[in-house]
């Protein structure tokens, strides 16, 4: 019976260097990423290669990706927002490749990994938070304060919208982290019955090609969540509320 | 003149009209069912794990635990009632 958690395990493909006390190697998971990184380079770079006002179809898909998020990082992050979009325009591509190419069969899903992203939560969050301090100054913390509550129930309002304010980043890393691995573990649980069954095993062969297009689905939406999120706390930072 | 009024007046229905869809409703709806869920669990989490790094650092065993839950799970519901009372103006 195959397990199906052992997709998630980290494989080192080159031998282990020591880089300054800590055991580097290229594993699986940086092969995903890079791998995600060269479809998105080669995607974009090639579809505009000829640069023509009447685009071809090529083109026309990466000018609507790029209007896409253009699209969102306007409506949802206000009016300063223009500077922060190549960096959104890069996490929603970035997660949203990594999340497609973890469909094929045989490879690696790098987000599936709570500490992958837990980290891309991590540099949105503190990233949100220092402009925030920037754009405001010490301004910044009125964020804290909601409106028209009495004096007397100011501190533990202030400490409860701290907690809410701190739950984010766990929030957007844990929903991406959850969403894959769970859908990844019921495509392995099903395939896993295909060969027990025989004969019969053709029906969590159809089970699991569904479970394919939901995933499909579910790659879609939550990268996404997590850059229609990004793009919420950023407004939330630009424009105190 | 009167024809202009007219059309101005049918152009003002015709964008009122246009204004009311917000951003299609249904992509609002999946991902909103999807974030309140997700907020109320990460805001119970981070209560409790505040209260246990306070509880690390000053040493008094569960109890700052159970208060970091309890605030969790409050901002949690303010977090819910926010969210849901936000989508239901827009």
């Amino acid at each position: 019976m195959a397990d199906p958690l052992h997709q998630f395990e980290i494989m080192h493909l080159t031998p282990q260097m020591d880089v300054g006390g800590l055991p580097l190697s290229i594993t699986n998971s940086a092969a995903a990423m890079g791998a995600s990184v060269m479809a998105i380079t080669l995607f974009m770079g090639l579809g505009m290669r000829k640069r023509a006002l009447v685009p071809n179809y090529w083109q026309m898909m990466v000018e609507s990706c790029y209007g896409f998020v253009a699209n969102m990082v306007r409506d949802n992050a206000g009016k300063g927002s223009e500077k922060f979009f190549p960096f959104l325009l890069s996490l929603f591509l970035f997660i949203l490749c990594g999340n497609l190419l973890g469909l094929l069969p045989g490879s690696f899903t790098f987000t599936s990994h709570i500490i992958v992203t837990f980290a891309m939560a991590a540099f949105v969050f503190l990233g949100v938070t220092l402009i925030g301090f920037w754009v405001h100054g010490l301004n910044f913390l009125k964020l804290f304060v909601p409106k028209g509550v009495p004096i007397l129930m100011l501190p533990l309002m202030i400490l409860i919208e701290m907690i809410s304010y701190l739950s984010r980043p766990i929030s957007l890393s844990l929903r991406l982290f959850a969403n894959m691995m769970a859908g990844h573990i019921m495509l392995k649980v099903f395939a896993g019955f295909v060969f027990g069954l025989g004969l019969a095993g053709v029906f969590p062969l159809a089970i699991a090609s569904l479970l394919t297009l939901f995933e499909l689905l579910v790659a879609f939406l939550q990268a996404y969540v997590f850059a229609v999120l990004s793009c919420l706390y950023l407004n939330d930072a630009l424009h105190l509320h | 003149m009167k024809d202009l009024k007219q059309l101005k007046s049918d152009i003002a229905k015709m964008r009122a009209q246009q204004k009311k869809p917000p951003a299609s409703d249904k992509k609002n709806e999946a991902y909103g069912a999807l974030r309140l869920g997700s907020d109320f669990l990460a805001a119970l989490i981070t209560g409790a794990l505040l209260g246990f790094m306070m509880d690390f650092w000053l040493g008094t065993s569960p109890w700052l635990m159970i208060v970091g839950l309890f605030l969790g799970l409050v901002a949690g519901t303010l977090t819910m009632l926010k969210q849901a009372h936000s989508k239901n103006k827009t």
